[in-house]
């Protein structure tokens, strides 16, 4: 059997290990990105609202971690998590919640840059308002957040894409063990090095069927509430 | 007459220029203050200064209200948000820590007050400039303030929405309201009965 009518079985049969393999990276995935995206609108709040020294520090130290190369994040990881490591008594190594936490680190810097332009603007049109009716700051970031959250939700899901694609963080902290921390990426790198190009073309499929939704979604949401 | 607001030697700089030079008045209590002037006099900024959203850069202002009852401020230019004109006014009662049930009471009745229902369910962008004004005006009065600070009431008004927002004024001074307001528009100020402050180049000229 060819190998694209060997991908066409995986898909009509409902792989189990394929099926298993992408559940795995979306609650990955989706748990990194809704924690990173609390965590980082809430901070991204703080950083409009409050002007203190170090400020523009933090900006610049943030929008450098956009780039921040995923094998890093992985390796940083790994050295405190190992077992002789500093947090190593945790035991999170190659367990699912590393890897969360690894897309965690890698997407917030993604959705903080990005929300505090959004927030700020925002921030800049409402404040003489806000200000005019004495209302409290967390009144303030709530009418901020509510005005922009179109713009968040855009954000979030190009957090959610990136932390879909990443690969080298995972595999470093996830070990890459089948049916536990065993994600879409890792397992494309996996399958192809062994010659499984079924399997690996497969999730190859699913991963790239995944960019499409997720920017049709942006798409959609761009053009009808933008 | 009660004084509501106190100035003394008020100066205000922005990027290192004078804006408001050496400023000293008082506004006195059930009286519409006007203050009047062409472009560039400083009247917005002497009206933000009175109200408290900017800060002078030295003397100080006394406001005689603050603990008894609330301020409003209408911009010349204002900011909404992106939904209906209901929510927009109920976001005004949030902001002030009304309670969700009693928003709706509040906001209907001022609506029913000045006929302007029809508003109600309206988004916002696609009001025009004259209604977008009545918004405004409407935004700060759902609040129920006390004293009103008004930038350029009638800035984009035709004659039809200038009478009917100096009938509002009319009746917010029937309501004992204290209005301050900055205006050009010599007309719609004459036919109200003002107590008029003229600034020029951000002093006040004699």
């Amino acid at each position: 059997m060819d190998i694209f009518s060997e991908t066409y079985n995986i898909f009509i049969d409902l792989d189990e290990k394929f099926i298993s393999i992408v559940f795995l990276s979306l609650y990955i995935s989706l748990l990194a990105t809704i924690s990173a995206s609390i965590l980082s609108i809430y901070l991204s709040s703080f950083l409009v609202l409050k002007n203190f020294i170090g400020k523009n520090i933090i900006l610049l130290i943030v929008n450098s971690l956009m780039s921040l190369p995923p094998v890093v994040v992985g390796l940083i990881l790994y050295i405190i998590f190992s077992y002789s490591g500093v947090l190593g008594f945790l035991e999170i190594l190659y367990t699912p919640t590393i890897m969360i936490l690894a897309q965690i680190i890698i997407v917030m810097p993604i959705i903080i840059s990005l929300s505090y332009a959004s927030l700020l603007n925002k921030y800049i049109d409402l404040s003489e308002y806000l200000d005019s009716i004495n209302t409290s700051n967390t009144k303030k970031i709530y009418t901020i957040i509510r005005e922009c959250r179109f713009e968040l939700l855009i954000i979030i899901v190009t957090g959610l894409g990136r932390a879909l694609s990443e690969v080298g963080a995972v595999i470093i902290v996830g070990g890459n063990i089948a049916n536990m921390t065993r994600v879409m990426t890792t397992s494309i790198v996996l399958e192809t090095s062994r010659g499984e190009l079924a399997l690996a073309l497969s999730l190859g499929i699913t991963l790239i069927s995944l960019a499409i939704i997720i920017n049709l979604l942006i798409y959609i949401i761009k053009n009808r509430y933008l | 007459m009660n004084k509501i607001i106190c100035l003394k030697d008020i100066n205000y700089f922005c990027n290192n220029k004078l804006i408001i030079s050496n400023i000293s008045l008082n506004i006195y209590q059930d009286k519409i203050t006007a203050l009047r002037g062409p472009n560039g006099a400083g009247k917005t900024t002497l009206l933000k200064l009175m109200h408290g959203l900017l800060e002078p850069s030295s003397g100080y202002i006394i406001r005689n209200y603050t603990n008894i009852s609330r301020a409003s401020m209408i911009f010349q230019n204002p900011i909404f948000l992106n939904s209906s004109v209901y929510s927009n006014l109920e976001h005004a009662l949030f902001c002030i820590n009304i309670d969700k049930n009693k928003r709706k009471g509040i906001i209907t009745s001022l609506l029913n007050k000045y006929s302007l229902q029809y508003l109600s369910d309206k988004h916002i962008r696609l009001l025009s400039g004259g209604e977008l004004q009545l918004v405004s005006l409407l935004r700060s009065l759902v609040i129920q303030p006390k004293i009103i600070f008004y930038d350029e009431p009638t800035n984009n008004l035709d004659r039809y929405n200038t009478d009917f927002i100096k009938d509002i004024i009319k009746s917010m001074i029937d309501e004992k309201k204290q209005i301050i307001l900055v205006s050009h528009d010599d007309k719609f100020v004459s036919e109200l009965d003002c107590c008029n402050i003229y600034l020029k180049e951000g002093s006040i000229e004699e």
